[in-house]
This record gives C-alpha cells, sequence and structure tokens, in this order.
C-alpha cells in the first residue's frame, strides 16, 4: 500500500484525472474532495458491504432452511 | 387488504398497514420501493418475511435486532430522518436482515445496516448506522456451544 502524508488542502492526483483533496481533519474524521470524471463510480466501502449484505441475504432459501424457520419457537 | 406475489409463499392477501415505501429502493436493490411485511409466524412474531410487491422473487428474511441486543442503538443523520419525515423523539422501528445458509443453524443477520422503518407514514429506508456493529452477526452462536 502507498502511504502519502498530507496537509489540510494539499492533494493527491491518481491517473491524471481524479484529484483528492484533504479538506478538513479533526480527531478521528478526514473530509475529502473528490474532483474526478463523471464515469468513475466512487462509493463508501461500507456502502459497498452493505450492498454485498444484500445480496447474498436476497438467495432464495434451502426447503430445509424454510421449513426450519417456518418451526422456529419464538 | 391487497393480493401480492411472493417468493416463499405463492399468491397471498396482505393487509395495507403492512406495506412500505422504500423510497430509494434497498442497497444494491434500488428498484424495489414497495416492500410488504409478511409474519408466517404469526402477527409479531419474528422473523418475518419482506417481499417485494416491484419482484416476486426479492425477498428477505428480517429480525428485530433489538430482540437480539438489547442496547442496539440507532443514529440517523439529518438528510435520513428528512427521508423518514420523523423528528427527534419520534417512534421509529428497526429491521434487520439475515442470511441464512443452508445450516440454517449458521445464520448471520446484518447490524450495520438495518432498515428503518416510521410507523407514521410505513415510509422506510436502509442505513448504514455509524456505530461499530457486524455487517454478519451469528444469532444462533450461543446455542451452538451448549
Amino acid at each position: 500500500m502507498l502511504v502519502v502524508t498530507r496537509k489540510t488542502e494539499e492533494s493527491i492526483i491518481i491517473a491524471d484525472n481524479i484529484e483528492i483533496v484533504i479538506l478538513e481533519v479533526s480527531k478521528d474524521r478526514v473530509k475529502l474532495g473528490i474532483t474526478a470524471p463523471k464515469d468513475i463510480k466512487i462509493i463508501r466501502n461500507e456502502l459497498r458491504s452493505a450492498q454485498e449484505a444484500n445480496v447474498e441475504s436476497s438467495k432464495q432459501l434451502t426447503k430445509e432452511a424454510l421449513t426450519a424457520l417456518l418451526n422456529l419457537k419464538k | 387488504m391487497m393480493m401480492i406475489n411472493t417468493r416463499d409463499f405463492g399468491e397471498m392477501e396482505v393487509e395495507t398497514k403492512n406495506v412500505f415505501d422504500f423510497p430509494n429502493g434497498v442497497f444494491a436493490f434500488e428498484d424495489d420501493k414497495r416492500f410488504a411485511l409478511l409474519s408466517p409466524l404469526g402477527e409479531g412474531t419474528y422473523p418475518m418475511w419482506l417481499q417485494s410487491l416491484d419482484h416476486s422473487d426479492l425477498c428477505f428474511i428480517v429480525f428485530d435486532p433489538t430482540l437480539i441486543d438489547e442496547g442496539y442503538t440507532v443514529t440517523l443523520n439529518d438528510s435520513e430522518k428528512r427521508l423518514l419525515k420523523v423528528n427527534e423523539g419520534d417512534e421509529i422501528r428497526s429491521l434487520t436482515i439475515a442470511k441464512i445458509p443452508e445450516n440454517f443453524r449458521e445464520t448471520t443477520v446484518n447490524m450495520k445496516s438495518p432498515i428503518i422503518i416510521n410507523p407514521a407514514n410505513n415510509t422506510a429506508l436502509q442505513v448504514i448506522l455509524p456505530h461499530d456493529y457486524p455487517f454478519r452477526y451469528p444469532i444462533y452462536a450461543a446455542e451452538e456451544v451448549k
């Protein structure tokens, strides 16, 4: 992993056309500004995890699992 | 009452009070804007089935996270509150989506991104909580040890 130290208002450039600027730094939070072409998708990592979790959870239940669930007593 | 097609139970009737609007859909299924909450184990008993009304093959098994973790805390940001039209102190309801593998004892629930419902207007939203909750929390792990 490349590690770069930056100060507020300094930035890095990725692949000539993506700029990430450090806007604000506080105790455990960093505010980033990102300038990139419109077709570059930018999402928070947790969002990807949330999407993956939903996709996994949407899978059809096996007949055994469905029966077990329906027989669950609270 | 309305008739809907479900993934696990065929055609069935649901009361409109159990139909919820998801203006943003849910993560990875943004086009599914309406879901019905089914209680095949009896009214008020979890798990419940969150069935999409837009695609009958999309359905999630959901639990009440506050029954799994008594101290479960939901913090909404301003845009989430605006979307749900909730104010500080309003009652909200949370649902956690389960992942049910072949061995159903290995079921996990997603405590990090629950579905939040405003019961006053039947609007619902899936959020990502700022708290340090897991995406896959095993609910039967404690029993497994026995």
